[in-house]
Order: structure tokens, then sequence, then C-alpha cells
């Protein structure tokens, strides 16, 4: 500290000069004198000085002790009394003032300066005293917790501002006295007095968990620290701090719910859950776990370690854990384990490595999920995708996937590999580029492609196309046979299969062209060789009827005749075969009274006594047939003509429904010489055994088998009396109903 | 007796015709070998024939088509429809032809449908 600056209050001339010059000369600085007690204080507040050496009595009605109150009153500066032995009297009053000290004149230089010295040094420690004070007051006012202080019977004497707003008191009830005890909700009173006692004797810091009381009764949680108040070795009283833990109780709450809810969690996760220590002691087992792994029990699983099962080195899980600590990473991966539980079980393993809050490596903890089913449906999967590709690849044809977005443009999403042997393209270029196949579309074919897949969008019914692609040259034919599907973008895909057709088209046309030749042979027969036996017959004809012929040829040129009309009966009968057979003539219901009636008066123009008797009557019977069925009628009339050789032709035509109803059953009987079982069949099937020799009967009954079938009706034969063909036959036909 | 006109691409049958007819007393008054022939030779006919045997198939015209032309240019006249090919029957009777043969028919069968048509008229 510098040079102290002293006021000098001395009403005695004399004792002020000698009193300056001894201070000045020891060093100190005399900043003013003043010589009574109303200029003093004025003097004290315009020159704030260190100290002032304060006379007690001076003139005038004020004497030194109140112009020392007076500056105390405003100023902090120490005072200093002088006074003559007589005067000690006013010391006392003085005392109020707290002077520093008290010097009887005549002074003693040494007393001076030693009371000067410490007047000053005891003024400095009470202005810091002071500041600290107010510091930490004003500390204790700012803070968000309760401080107080009480007094050795648990009276408060001291609480700052949070107290007051904490528990709603005010500075009245204060002052009227507040007893800790009141401030804490009864439940907690005697529990908080005995850990007061055991605080006093100093053997608790507290921070005691407490319900505290308001002044209007309700309560919170707080949490109090306290310390006693020694004085003189002895507790006087309690200071302390008092938080409230409302908030914190709150999130201790939370934390043990969310807890609950991780237990929870974990107790029923599906997943399998543990925690093993470094030494790969299980130590936690969630359920899931144990019934993933077959085991009985937690305490069971909790003997499995996961660094030295044998089980669980051999399966690789060991080396997983191993790994997991060493690196302190967390790491997955997939096992097939088969558990010492016997049960075999694919898993998926995460692990996570454990620390402490040290940050110690403490262990691991795992999660492990059963994909035993997930594989052994991948499984299936794998091997039904193989047996599909197998399928796809083997195919005689390409299997493919087009697809037709809403703006036109078309895809091949996928196609077989057989696009390389079908078109010689590669099945991934086709996949990237459409027009690779469309660009070899047959010119003649484009516009019935691009129609037909247009057609079957709209319809959504299957596509099936055949048509012609041009592969290194050559000609190629394709049969598409796919069916469409909407897809919710709009697009149209369709699933399908292409099939090379080159053969067979070459084939049908290799037919059709069979089929047009033969045709022309008929249509040469029924119009040239019928021409030709026209002039034959016609000349023959005129032959016998010239007067002049010689009578006893006549027989030759009518043995002639018979047989130039027999060629040409047969001309007349394939064509008739070819007619049936090309299904040119249509079915529609037909009486089949008329074409009967017809063929029985053919049969019956023959020069021989005929008597054909039937139930056959107009209008009755209808089938679904055509013009045809008189061919059918009377062929076998005709037949049965034929082969009797009786004087009198008889021939019985009997008519009945079918036993289903369905069907006309028209049996023709004759009298004729019997067919012998071999040919029972061989002689409906003519064109079938060409070559064969068919026992003469000539095309008639295969005619009449393919007239019969193409209505959906059949034929046989029977002999006429069961187990005798010598009595002649009877030809069985079923002919479909005409409604 | 009758006046009758062949047509026919087959010119054995116009001979046979020929023989059989005139040997039974009838005129053949003309021979067309193809149906625009036939209806040529109608037109520029003074009297008409009376009876027409008709063929079906012949280069040009079919004989269905002729009997029209020329049942058009003279609806008196009857014409017997003679062909080998049995289906067109029903067309040509429906064409106007007053009777159908199926070659090869019996001689005695166009004689005797001559008779019946000239007896008929």
């Amino acid at each position: 500290m510098g040079k102290a600056r002293i006021l000098i209050v001395e009403d005695e001339a004399v004792v002020a000069e000698n009193l300056e010059m001894v201070i000045t000369d020891a060093g100190y600085g005399v900043v003013g004198r003043a010589d009574n007690a109303d200029d003093a204080v004025t003097a004290a507040s315009e020159l704030k000085p260190d100290l002032i050496l304060m006379d007690i009595v001076l003139p005038g009605t004020k004497n030194g002790i109140d112009a020392s109150c007076e500056i105390k009153e405003k100023l902090d500066i120490p005072v200093i009394f002088l006074t003559a032995y007589s005067d000690l009297t006013l010391v006392d009053r003085a005392k109020s003032t707290e002077p520093y000290a008290y010097i009887v004149k005549p002074f003693q230089e040494g007393q001076l300066f030693a009371s000067i010295e410490m007047a000053l040094y005891k003024s400095q420690i009470e202005k810091r005293l002071k500041e600290s004070e107010a510091k930490f007051k004003d500390l204790a006012e700012l803070l968000p917790q309760t401080v107080f202080e009480t007094d050795e019977r648990c009276n408060l004497i001291f609480t700052n501002r949070a107290g007051f707003d904490c528990f709603g008191y005010t500075q009245d009830d204060f002052e009227g006295g507040l007893a800790v005890i009141q401030m804490i909700s009864p439940e907690d009173r005697d529990r908080a007095k005995e850990n007061i006692d055991r605080v006093m004797k100093g053997d608790d810091r507290g921070g005691g968990e407490y319900t505290m009381q308001r002044k209007d009764g309700s309560t919170f949680p707080a949490i109090v620290y306290s310390t006693p108040i020694i004085h003189e070795n002895r507790p006087v009283g309690l200071r302390g701090i008092l938080a409230d833990i409302t908030e914190r109780k709150q999130a201790e709450a939370l934390l043990i719910e969310s807890e609950e809810r991780y237990r929870i969690l974990v107790e029923h996760s599906p997943l399998g859950i543990f925690k093993a220590d470094t030494r790969g002691n299980i130590e936690i087992a969630n359920p899931a776990l144990l019934r993933i792994l077959g085991s009985p029990s937690e305490e069971a699983t909790r003997q499995v370690n996961l660094l030295t099962s044998p089980l669980l080195i051999e399966a690789g899980v060991s080396e997983l854990v191993k790994e997991c600590m060493e690196k302190g990473e967390s790491l997955n991966s997939e096992f097939l384990y088969r558990s010492k539980w016997k049960k075999e079980i694919y898993c998926n393993l995460f692990l996570t490595p454990v620390y402490d809050t040290g940050g110690q490596l403490s262990g691991i903890q795992g999660i492990l999920e059963d994909i035993t089913e997930r594989k052994r449906v991948e499984e299936a999967l794998r091997e039904s995708e193989e047996r599909y590709r197998r399928m796809v690849a083997n195919v005689p044809g390409m299997v493919y996937q087009f697809v037709l977005h809403p703006d036109g443009s078309m895809a091949f999403p996928f196609v077989s590999e057989s696009c390389r042997e079908l078109f010689g393209i590669e099945y991934n270029e086709l996949m990237r580029d459409t027009n690779a196949l469309l660009d070899i579309l047959h010119p003649d074919d484009h516009s019935g492609f691009y129609r037909s897949v247009a057609d079957s969008a709209k319809s959504l019914s299957p596509w099936e196309w055949e048509g012609r692609s041009i592969i290194s040259g050559d000609e190629r034919w394709f049969q598409c046979i796919s069916r469409p599907e909407r897809q919710a973008n709009g697009d149209i895909l369709w699933d399908g299969l292409v099939m090379e057709i080159t053969e067979r088209k070459v084939a049908e046309k290799r037919i059709e062209e069979e089929y047009r030749r033969a045709e022309f042979y008929i249509d040469l027969m029924s119009h040239d060789i019928n021409n030709a036996s026209q002039v034959t017959s016609g000349y023959l004809d005129l032959l016998l009827r010239m007067p002049e012929f010689p009578s006893e040829f006549r027989k030759y040129v009518e043995i002639a005749l018979n047989h130039v009309r027999k060629s040409s009966n047969i001309i007349s009968d394939v064509k008739t075969l070819s007619e049936v057979q090309s299904g040119e003539a249509g079915l529609a219901r037909i009486d089949i009274y008329p074409a009967f009636a017809s063929a029985v008066e053919t049969a019956m123009s023959q020069s021989r006594d005929v008597e054909i008797n039937s139930d056959i009557t107009k209008d009755r019977y209808f089938i679904r047939g055509n013009a045809m069925l008189f061919s059918v009628f009377s062929n076998l009339l005709n037949n049965a003509v034929k082969f009797d050789r009786h004087d009198i032709v008889r021939i019985d035509v009997d008519v009945s429904s079918s036993d289903d109803d369905r069907y006309w059953k028209l049996e023709f009987k004759d009298r004729g010489r019997g067919i012998g079982d071999h040919y029972k069949n061989i002689i409906f099937n003519r064109l079938e055994r060409a070559g064969e020799s068919a026992q003469g009967t000539g095309l008639g009954l295969t005619i009449v088998k393919y007239i019969v079938e193409s209505y959906g009706g059949s034929i046989r034969v029977e002999d006429r009396v069961r187990g005798d063909r010598t009595m002649g036959s009877n030809f069985i036909m079923l002919l479909p109903k005409g409604g | 007796m009758a006046a009758i006109f062949i047509v026919d691409d087959e010119p054995m049958l116009h001979e046979l015709y020929g023989e059989i007819l005139e040997m039974s007393g009838h005129d053949i008054v003309a021979n067309a070998y193809d149906g625009d022939e036939a209806v040529e030779i109608l037109k520029t006919m003074d009297e008409p024939p009376e009876i027409v045997i008709m063929d079906h198939r012949m280069p040009g015209k079919d004989g269905i088509e002729t009997t029209k032309e020329l049942l058009k240019i003279n609806p008196g006249m009857k014409i017997i429809f003679a062909s080998a090919d049995g289906a067109v029957k029903d067309d040509a009777l429906a064409s106007g032809a007053c009777d159908f043969l199926a070659k090869p028919f019996p001689v005695s069968d166009l004689l005797l449908e001559i008779e019946e048509l000239i007896a008929g008229s």
C-alpha cells in the first residue's frame, strides 16, 4: 500500500501542527485538517482519506464522536480517537462507532504509529471481508438451489431468494421464525430429525433425499446437503443447500420405465439376445435364445462358453467372438450350428463389443436370428429356380416375356437361351434390343404381326401367331403362343413360347399340294373319264339298238356296258369320299326319310325281285347330317341286294332309339351270304388297308363309314342270326339325333 | 321329231349324239363347242332349236351360265343338262334346264327324255 493519506481533526492548533509534523516525518501524508465536527465530515467526504485522527472534544455542538458517527454512516473510513485522559468517560459512547483505537494525549509517537498501522491494516482486512461477504451473499442469492442456515434448534436463520421462491414463504414468515422441520413433509420428519442429529455431530455430510413441503402444503422431492456450523468447537447450527429434484425424479421414472420396456423387449423378442464377458462366459440369455438353441434353461445356457465350446468352435462362432473383441467392432455372420441340445439351426449372429464406463472392454453382446426356415425356403426357391431354369433351357423353343409399353414401344424382358438356336441372336442382345428380332421379320408378315399383338393387347386374349423370319437368307416359320396380362403400370406383358414350325409348314404345304393333286385327279376322272365312258357306253347302247346286231353277241356288249357303268360308279364313290373327307359338306337337321325312300327306290329298280320292310316314316326321324345320307342308304341296300342269292331279295330295316337316347339306331338286315368275322372290320376300312384284298365290295362301305362318322355316328356289322353267318348280316348304324 | 342344238366341248360326244338322234329321226340343227360359240350361233339362227343338249364344263362359260344366256335369247327352248358332275344338278335345274342327265347315261334315257319334252310341248 502506498503512502497513507490522513485527515487530522483537532481544535487545538498547536496540537494539530505537532501531530502533522510527526506524521509527515513518519512518511504519512496529511491530506487536510479540520477543527470542528462539521468541517471534519465535509473534509472526509471530499478528501476520502485513508484514516482520520479525530479529537473527541471539539468546539461547537458536535464533538468528534458525532462526526465519526456521521462519517461512518456515509463512508467506510477508519477513525482513531485522540482524547485527553480526562475525557475517557466519553470513550464508552465512542465505542458504538467502532473506532479502531484510542490514543490518550499526550501521546507517544510509537504508540501513535502502531495504532495508525494497526487501524489501516484492520480497515483493509475489514474491507476485504465485507467484499467477500457481499460476494458470497450475492452468490447465495443467485444460486437456483435453496441455501440455508439454521441455529442449533434448527430454526431457519438464513435462506436465499431461491429458498423463499421454492417454499413460498415471505420475509415476514421468516422473521416470525421458521423451523426447518415444518418444511419437511410429515412422513419424512422422523427420518430428517435423526439425520439432522447425525449431521450436527459431524457423522454425516447429508445428501439425504426428502419430500419437502411448501407453505401451501404441496410437496416436492429434494436432496439436502448440510454441514454443521461449528463455533468454539461446538455445533451451533446447520448450513446447507437443498435442490429440487422433481425433474431428476421424473427422469429416473422415465429411465425405469424405459428399462422396463427394454426388459420386456428382450424377454419377448423373437431374436435370441445374450451378453457374455471377455472370457466368453454367457451372463444373460433371453427366452428366445433358449428356444432357438433348444436349451432347457437360462442356467444351462450359461454353462456354454462362447470361446471354448467345441460345437461353437466347429461352427466358427468362437472365431467371430474373438475377432469382435479383438477388433472392437460389431460383426455379423451366418452359421450352420448344431446346438448342444441337438438342435440344428441356421442362424445369423450379430456381435457388438461392450465397454464399461471406464472404456474398458467388458464383454460382448449378441443377437441371434434363427434363419433356418428362411434358409430352407431359400434353398427350396433355389431348387425350384434351378428346375425352371433347366426347363426353360430345355423346352424345344424359346421361352420369352414380351412387353408392350403404353407408349407403344416393345421389349423382351426375358428370353431363354434357345434364342441363339432359333434366330441366331444372342439372348442378351435381344433383351437389350427388341429390333434385333423385329428386323428379321418377313416383310409380308410385318403388318400381321403388329396387328395381332395389338389385338391381343386390346382383348387380353391369348396371342397366337404364325409367321416368317428371314435368317441368313432362309425363310423360317415360327409359331408364338402366349398369354397377355395387364400390369399395374399399364404395360401388357406376355409370357409365352415360340417354336420353329418350318418343317410343319413345309409338310402342310406338301399336303396341300397333294390334296390339290388328288382333287385334280378326281376332277379328271369325273369329267374326262365320264365323258369317255359316255362315248363308250353310248356306242355300245347304239350297237344294241341296231336291229341287225347278232343276238348271240348281245350279252358280250351288255357285260361291257355294265362294266363301263361300274367304272363310273367307282368314280362317283371316290368323289363322294373325297368330299366327306375334306369336310366340305356341312351338317344340318335333316329328316332321314327322303334319303331312305330314294335309296329304296334305287334298290328296287334293279332287275330283281326286292322286298324291303321298314319302320322308317316321314317327319319322325331327324338327325344331324347332309345329302350324303342317300349314299349311305343306297350303298347298304345295293350291297344287300347284290349278295342275296334268293329268288326274292328280302331286306328288313328297323329303327329305334339308342339306350342313351342320343342316337337313332338303324339296322339293315339282309339274307346274303354273310361276312366272315375276320372281314367284319376290314370291309369298312378300304382306304386304310389300300392294297389289301377287300372282297370286292368296292369303296361303298368305306364311304358309308366316313359319312356316318362325319355325322358323329358309328357303324358296325354283326351276323343277322348270332353265330350263323350264312343267315346274312345285320349292319347296325347309330346316327346322332338332330333335336 | 325335234330340232336339236348340241353344246359340248367333246367332239366325240357330238358324233355320238348325232348318230343316236339322227337314228331316232331327230335333226341336229347346230353344234357348238363352248358357251360363247353357242350364244353366237343361236343369235344367227333363223329357226331356233326346240331342244338343247348342254354340257357343263367347257372352256370359258360353263353350262349353267350358257343356259341362262340362251334362255334369255329364246326362252322357249328346252334344255337338257348332261354333265359328269352330279353336284351341279340343282344349280342346273335352277338356271332353267328341264332335266339333268349324269354322264355316263344310257342312250335310252336321253331318247326317252326328248320324247317326253316333245310330247309335253
